[in-house]
């Protein structure tokens, strides 16, 4: 039976397709060839693993017989005219594969293709940042896209995972060591001051939360909706990277957008496919050993600024002896076990003693092991495809009792009900239950407590103590979306999709009855839900207009909700012991809160194709938004872009290059502001012996509108060689107008509340490179080698009134800075420390290195490593100024010896602000982050195929995770980050858990 | 191509701009008062009670950072304005906090006012409410001109703080009246209160006079014996658990960012007197006292065992380098703090009194206070004298230099008005040695001249247009 579907956009050889997809449930029972046809059959599989390229699209030339490989990489074609036939495939992210075949009347023919990925490919279809789809040669922006090729080969804990490293211009950021902690996402930098830089989440075409879901904040951590998504079951994800390319979605789009897709069904029998995991967590060695472990530590500023430091000055010598600096067990944390007598080095400094509430173990770290067991399924039949999945995850931190438990289900269905009406419903449902240690600026934190040894606030110095609370996260997502595609012809189409993202947040902070803080007892319980509900819409409509020039033209809208509401209870003094619950104790109170934030767009946009080489696009999107001021009306978001593939021209010289494809892109979008932010209203509160009261909770600004991100951003993509080198730039500049600024009356004016104004303009420029080059391919080698460089550097140009927004914000300088002083006459033996405040590096890194490399023996043996720099930002080391403080750094233990003994008279300004307590200076302890770690490292091996019968494939791999990092950073670690989900633009370590080492064994098996 | 299809989109986007403006993108979100509905007459007293939170949210916070400045408390925290603060380094970007709330507390005050008048039609003038908002009103520009070098009100220039002192003393003779009309026994004491400080700001920047200032006081007094009161009347800014919690609590008994240590109110407490208006609890202890830099890094702390239970931070300062003091002047994070009070009423006299070598009767306001606390009669001072000289010695909590009044002036006042924020307009119309000195309450050096006063503040100078070019800008 011959099915039509129509795939706008389509590759080329695709688009011809008369779409008679034979879908006969691939067993062929009761096919019948008609006289002079034959029958073609044959499996498509990637080259380098040989795993099948389930909806591949297969097609016999000139014939407009066609057809899509089933769920095991088979494809089926019929009443295939007798002879010598061309059959032509193609598949997203792969080089095109082609081959004749000689067809007999009534005869089957079997036909195997194997394909390579392809970095470029210029026939690929991408949906995202267009109205529909399109091939990537008629876009004019950069997208970029991750396969689950790279999530599969990959050491991933969670979907942020995924894109460390993986896209340019992407970084991820703000990570800590405990497990189900998210990341900061980044797409470009920031370019906004106050609002959200983080950018939109899709999945299948519905909006997901994009902000931290709630802090734990004694945990000094917090979750992202993104983690909730199971790895396994995606199947692409694209991410388009700035205003010129997000404009069709809108304002709050300024940020970028990732779109992740996640695997649909494919016809045929079902196909299972089991994953096992089992790893290990481990934490390296925390602080130094000896003093070449303590690495000669300057200042940011004094770095960059030899002319206040000459050279030579900028270096603390920290007075340590050569050798053991008498800190055999560290900071504490690996061995806390074992103390040490430093008299002898140090008489003026405390001993170094044990630590009473050290684990049995001798090291507050344990081995955290981690199982995860995931299988799916995926097939149908001829109108209907399905992919289930499930998976289960117990993974331990490396502290006790830290650790994650998760469950996910995934369903997916789609239904083609006739020709042209394609209905896809995707439905996700995620548990995750978190234990978290306290942690952070908490003076229940477990490192805090263990690096200030004695000067810690646990009774005697037993910090088990602090693990007698309780911090527990339990939240659960649910994710359900339709989508609903209908082509009444080939060149005309609509897709509509809704959908909500619903999450749960049960959030507990419980001290128990007898706990050392408060002998009583004291609870927290925040509850949080989000809901995030899409509307969306589009159509497209595609014609030939005259010889060689075609037109398609799109337009839609959407209509989108958010809904969140919170109730935090607090309760304390407890009677007794037992898990106690609010209004138990004898001080419960309540906070409830709502809030409704709704939006509504619609765009128009039309594309001009010349000779299928030349494409120019025009667009523009209008916007309302709950949040804007009642006299601001409509937003309006223009977008002009052009791809040009040069190399497809006949004037193009034969130099190796496949092809050449040169674009720019000029566009904007926009930043909503708060949902208070636009009205005068009034807030309740309590006064005096608790009466009820009022208070003024914003003036508000009736004109407020959105902040507007314009950016051009032009560059190339190239392919050479045959497919074995491509070469894709960047280069963006982006300017952000009407930036939004809380700008208060001159306080005499009598109310301190900040209102809100478009007053503001920031800047940010830079450029991604990505290279691509496969060095050797032969029968038995393919080897891949990936290089992507990426840099944005923002400014703040324009405050209005105010020269800063926050110490962090000043103007002149990059969004997000470390500001603090530092010595200005670092080096002058025995003078009093002259100081001055000063902007001392961005926080975020604005470069980002990555280079991988994947080499595949024989089909079945593949190495895979990737990784990632991020460089060109600084970070307070709040762990060693507050630490140093308190005499327990052991850095500072030779300086401090020196000055407890004979005050500053032989230190220098630069030693004595660095380590003395008293004089000790955030701005010191202010240094270059940068960092490059190995972030995976896989080595796999698929076992011969015929080897365990039942099965279609099996594979076993070896995962590492930040297995190495090179870096002159002093602190824990460069990414360990305070609360990193709740600082806005600005991030610094103090107390937190450095990401792990991870080491994971997987099994794959396909039956 | 069919022309239905060229057509089609078009249906299709007006139907959806149809959706589009049906849906409503007006959200009123629960929780926020529209301003307009809050004129209705039952409404009012909550607005007042508003008024008094935004009050004192601040009053608070200007004790702590008063406490901080001066020698009131030794900084013993980590927070990064308690390691300046303490060595009498305080900014223009420091002052803008306070200045900013304090600023907000007048103009609430003042918008409910008008909203009174809307709404009352002619009651507020016999209303209760009306009267507490002109007492917090006074109140607020009494802590702006006690605090702040000079000040600038409505977006003006900047002025001296003699300023603050007339509005105030406009606020509390508006109070007063209206007190008096709606038979407040309360609110009229708290006006009286209120004009003996803006009396005595007045006299101390030259615009009154200490006989006035003085003459208010006693009126006041009289008032407070008069409705029954005792010495230990006073009109309080109000704390309370589950409203606005006292900060002063939170930083000593919640956690340990000040201290007591090193402090005049140490040696007062462990003083001869054992001076109950300083009490203080050890929490923690030195155990190593000989260290050879006690004033940098006395050495380890032991805990006491006085505090368990009270605070993770109960027996050292959350620097982790000091023993903990704990103050005990307030004990409850719903302790309230005085904004005026009876006890300030006699040590007003007993200024005004000094001003003229009128001894005895200095001394015997201050003894009437001693008195109030159970304290011993100090004799009557033969000579003005010096103030106490820091860092203070035995001679300064016993009696061997009660001979001069300065000296007496000094303690007393600081005593009896501990922690109320009042320490620093004293340190700087007396030139006080504390801020010259060389050093700070727990060790090392101080800046060169400890602020006295609160500068014009960063944000005060940018956005006021009236500010600009104004020399106390330029810095």
């Amino acid at each position: 039976m011959a099915l039509r579907t129509f795939v706008t956009g389509s590759v080329k050889a695709a688009r011809n397709l008369a779409f008679a997809l034979a879908f006969a449930a691939f067993s062929a029972v009761g096919v019948t060839a008609q006289a002079n046809t034959g029958t073609v059959t044959g499996l498509v599989r990637d080259a380098a693993s040989l795993a099948p390229l389930a909806g591949a699209q297969v097609a016999v030339d000139g014939t407009g017989i066609g057809g899509l490989v089933n769920n095991v990489g088979r494809f089926l074609l019929l009443n295939v005219p007798a002879g010598t036939q061309t059959v032509n495939v193609t598949v997203i992210g792969y080089g095109a594969g082609s081959q004749t075949v000689s067809v007999t009347a009534g005869g089957t023919a079997t036909l195997d293709f194997e394909l390579r990925e392809q970095a470029l490919s210029l026939e690929g279809v991408i949906v995202t940042g267009t109205a529909g789809q399109a091939r990537r040669r008629e876009v004019g922006n950069s997208i970029e896209s991750v396969s689950s090729s790279d999530i599969a080969v990959a050491a991933i804990t969670d979907v942020s995972n995924v894109l460390q490293g993986r896209a340019a211009g992407v970084s991820i950021t703000g990570t800590d060591g405990q497990v189900g902690a998210g990341s900061e996402i980044r797409i470009r930098g920031n370019s906004s001051i106050s609002q959200s830089n983080r950018p939109l989440i899709y999945i299948d075409g519905i909006r997901m939360e994009n902000d931290g879901l709630m802090s734990a904040d004694e945990g000094a951590a917090g979750t992202m909706a993104i983690d909730g998504i199971n790895p396994n079951d995606i199947d692409r994800i694209e991410i388009v990277k700035g205003p010129a390319a997000t404009t069709l979605y809108g304002t709050e789009a300024a940020g970028g957008v990732i779109q992740i897709f996640t695997k649909r069904g494919a016809a045929g029998a079902p196909a299972w496919t089991l994953t096992v995991d089992g790893g290990q967590s481990v934490m390296g060695h925390q602080g130094p050993l000896t003093d070449s472990d303590v690495k000669v530590m300057a200042n940011a500023f004094t770095e960059n600024n030899l002319d206040v430091y000459p050279t030579g000055d900028f270096d603390v010598d920290y007075l340590l002896p050569s050798g053991d600096i008498g800190n055999n067990n560290g900071l504490r944390l690996n061995d806390c076990a074992s103390g040490v007598n430093m008299s002898a080095l140090y008489p003026s400094i405390n001993n170094y003693g044990a630590e009473p509430g050290c684990p049995e173990s001798g090291s507050w770290f344990r081995d955290a092991y981690m199982q995860r067991y995931n299988l799916s399924i995926r097939g149908g039949g001829e109108t209907a495809t399905y992919f289930v999945s499930g998976r289960y995850a117990d993974e331990n931190g490396v502290v006790d009792p830290q650790g994650q438990d998760s469950y996910n289900l995934r369903a997916n269905v789609q239904f083609q009900p006739f020709d042209g009406l394609d209905v896809s419903l995707n439905n996700m449902y995620t548990k995750r239950n978190i234990s978290w240690i306290p942690n952070g600026n908490n003076a229940s934190g477990l490192f805090l407590n263990v690096l200030r040894g004695e000067r810690g606030y646990t009774p005697d110095n037993d910090d088990s103590l602090v693990l007698f609370n309780d911090i527990l996260t339990n939240q659960s997502q649910w994710v359900t979306s339709a989508s609903i595609g209908w082509s009444p012809t080939a060149d005309f189409s609509h897709r509509l999709n809704f959908g909500m993202d619903y999450t749960y947040v049960d959030f507990v902070d419980f001290k128990p009855y007898d706990n050392y803080e408060n002998p009583l007892g004291d609870r927290e319980n925040d509850t949080y839900n989000d809901r995030n509900m899409t509307f969306d819409y589009s159509g497209s409509w595609r014609t030939d207009v005259m010889g060689g020039i075609a037109s398609s033209f799109s337009w839609g809208g959407q209509v989108y909700e958010e809904y969140s509401w919170r109730l935090n209870g607090f309760d304390s003094d407890f009677a007794g012991p037992g898990e106690q619950l609010l209004g138990d104790g004898t001080d419960p109170g309540v906070n409830e809160s709502r809030l409704t934030v709704r939006s509504g767009g619609f765009f128009l946009q039309e594309q001009i194709g010349f000779g299928d080489r030349l494409f120019i696009t025009g667009g523009v999107r209008w916007d309302g938004f709950s949040t804007f001021g009642a006299g601001f009306g409509l937003a309006s978001y223009p977008k002009l872009a052009a791809a040009y593939t040069i190399s497809d021209e006949s004037f193009f010289p034969d130099i190796g290059v496949d092809a050449l494809k040169l674009r720019g892109a000029w566009g904007r979008s926009g930043r909503a502001p708060g949902a208070f932010d636009a009205v005068k209203v009034y807030e309740a509160t309590q006064a005096d012996e608790v009466v009820p009261a009022l208070i003024i909770g914003n003036l508000g600004n009736a004109d407020l509108g959105p902040e507007i991100s314009e950016e051009i951003e032009v560059g190339f993509e190239t392919s050479m060689f045959d497919g074995r080198a491509s070469l894709d730039f960047t280069y963006f500049d982006q300017t952000t107008t009407d930036a939004l600024i809380g700008v208060a009356e001159a306080p005499s004016f009598g109310t301190e509340e900040r209102t809100l104004r478009n007053l503001g303009e920031t800047t940010n420029v830079g450029f991604e490179a990505i290279f691509n080059v496969t060095p050797l391919r032969t029968d038995n080698i393919d080897w891949n080698v990936n290089f992507a460089y990426s840099r944005s550097r923002s400014e703040i140009t324009d405050l209005g009134p105010l020269e800063n927004a926050g110490f962090n914000l000043q103007l002149g300088f990059p969004i997000g800075v470390e500001y603090d002083r530092v010595v200005m006459n670092p080096g002058v033996v025995g003078a009093a420390p002259e100081t001055k405040t000063q902007v001392l590096g961005v926080v975020f890194p604005t470069d980002i290195m990555a280079l991988g490399t994947r080499v595949t023996f024989s089909q079945s043996l593949t190495l895979d490593l990737l990784a990632e720099s991020q460089m060109g930002h600084v970070r307070g080391i709040g762990i060693g100024w507050a630490t140093a403080r308190r005499e327990t750094w052991p850095a500072c233990f030779g300086i401090q010896n020196e000055f407890n003994n004979n005050g500053s008279t032989n230190l220098t300004p630069q030693q004595v602000n660095t380590c003395v307590p008293g004089k000790i200076n955030w701005g010191m302890w202010t240094q270059n982050a940068d960092f490059i770690k190995l972030r995976s490292a896989s080595l796999s091996y698929r076992l011969p195929d015929d080897l365990i019968p039942g099965t279609r494939s099996v594979s076993l791999a070896l995962q590492g995770k930040n297995l190495w990092q090179s870096t002159d950073y002093q602190g824990l670690d460069p990414e360990a980050t305070d609360r990193g989900l709740d600082r806005g633009e600005y991030a610094f370590e103090y107390y937190n858990m450095a990401p792990p080492r991870i080491l994971i064994l997987n099994l794959t098996v396909n039956f | 191509m069919n022309h239905w299809m060229r057509r089609a989109g078009i249906p299709v986007v007006a139907a959806f701009a149809v959706v589009l403006s049906g849906c409503d993108l007006e959200v009123l979100n629960p929780g926020a008062i529209q301003d307009g509905d809050l004129n209705t007459p039952e409404l009012m007293p909550v607005l007042v009670a508003g008024v008094s939170a935004e009050y004192n949210d601040v009053q608070d916070n200007y004790a702590f950072d008063i406490a901080r400045l001066t020698d009131e408390a030794a900084g013993t925290g980590s927070y990064g304005s308690t390691q300046d603060f303490r060595t009498g380094f305080y900014t223009d970007q420091d002052a803008e906090g306070d200045w900013e709330q304090m600023h907000e507390a007048a103009w609430a005050a003042d918008q409910a006012w008008t909203r009174l008048q809307e709404v009352l039609e002619g009651a507020e003038q016999t209303s209760v409410n009306g009267a507490r908002l002109f007492v917090y009103r006074g109140h607020a520009f009494m802590r702006l001109g006690e605090a702040y070098c000079n000040v600038a009100f409505d977006v003006g220039p900047s002025e001296p703080r003699s300023a603050a002192f007339a509005r105030a003393e406009g606020a509390f003779n508006q109070a007063l009246t209206i007190a008096t009309a709606a038979n407040s026994t309360q609110w009229r004491l708290a006006a009286l209160m209120g004009l003996a400080q803006a009396e005595f700001g007045k006299a101390v920047e030259g615009t009154g006079s200490w006989a006035a200032a003085s003459g208010a006081a006693q009126t006041a007094l009289s008032a407070v014996t008069a409705a029954g009161e005792d010495l230990g009347y006073a009109d309080n800014a109000i704390y309370a658990q589950g409203a606005n919690s006292n900060i002063i609590w939170q930083e000593t008994w919640g956690r340990a960012e000040i201290g007591v240590y090193r402090t005049l109110a140490q040696a007062m407490f462990e003083g001869p007197d054992a001076d109950p208006r300083t009490s203080f609890t050890k929490c923690g202890e030195w155990t190593d006292l000989a260290s050879a830099y006690p004033d940098n890094i006395p050495g380890k702390v032991t805990k006491t065992g006085n505090c368990d239970g009270d605070g993770s931070g109960a027996h050292q300062g959350a620097d982790g380098d000091h023993a903990h003091y704990r103050q005990n002047r307030y004990d409850d994070r719903g302790s309230d703090i005085p904004r005026a009070s009876a006890l300030e009423m006699l040590m007003i006299m007993a200024e005004a009194a000094v001003q003229t070598s009128d001894y005895a009767t200095f001394i015997g306001h201050i003894n009437t206070a001693r008195a109030h606390w159970g304290l011993g009669a100090l004799a009557a001072p033969t000579e003005m004298g010096s103030l106490l000289q820091w860092p203070y010695t035995v001679e300064d909590v016993t009696d061997a230099n009660s001979g001069t009044a300065l000296a007496i002036l000094d303690r007393e006042r600081y005593a009896n008005l501990w922690m109320q924020g009042k320490r620093l307009y004293d340190m700087e119309r007396w030139n006080h040695p504390f801020l010259t000195s060389s050093g700070w309450i727990t060790g090392s050096t101080s800046v060169a001249d400890r602020v006295s006063c609160f500068p014009m503040p960063r944000n005060e100078c940018q956005l006021n247009p009236n500010m600009q070019g104004d020399p106390l800008c330029a810095g």
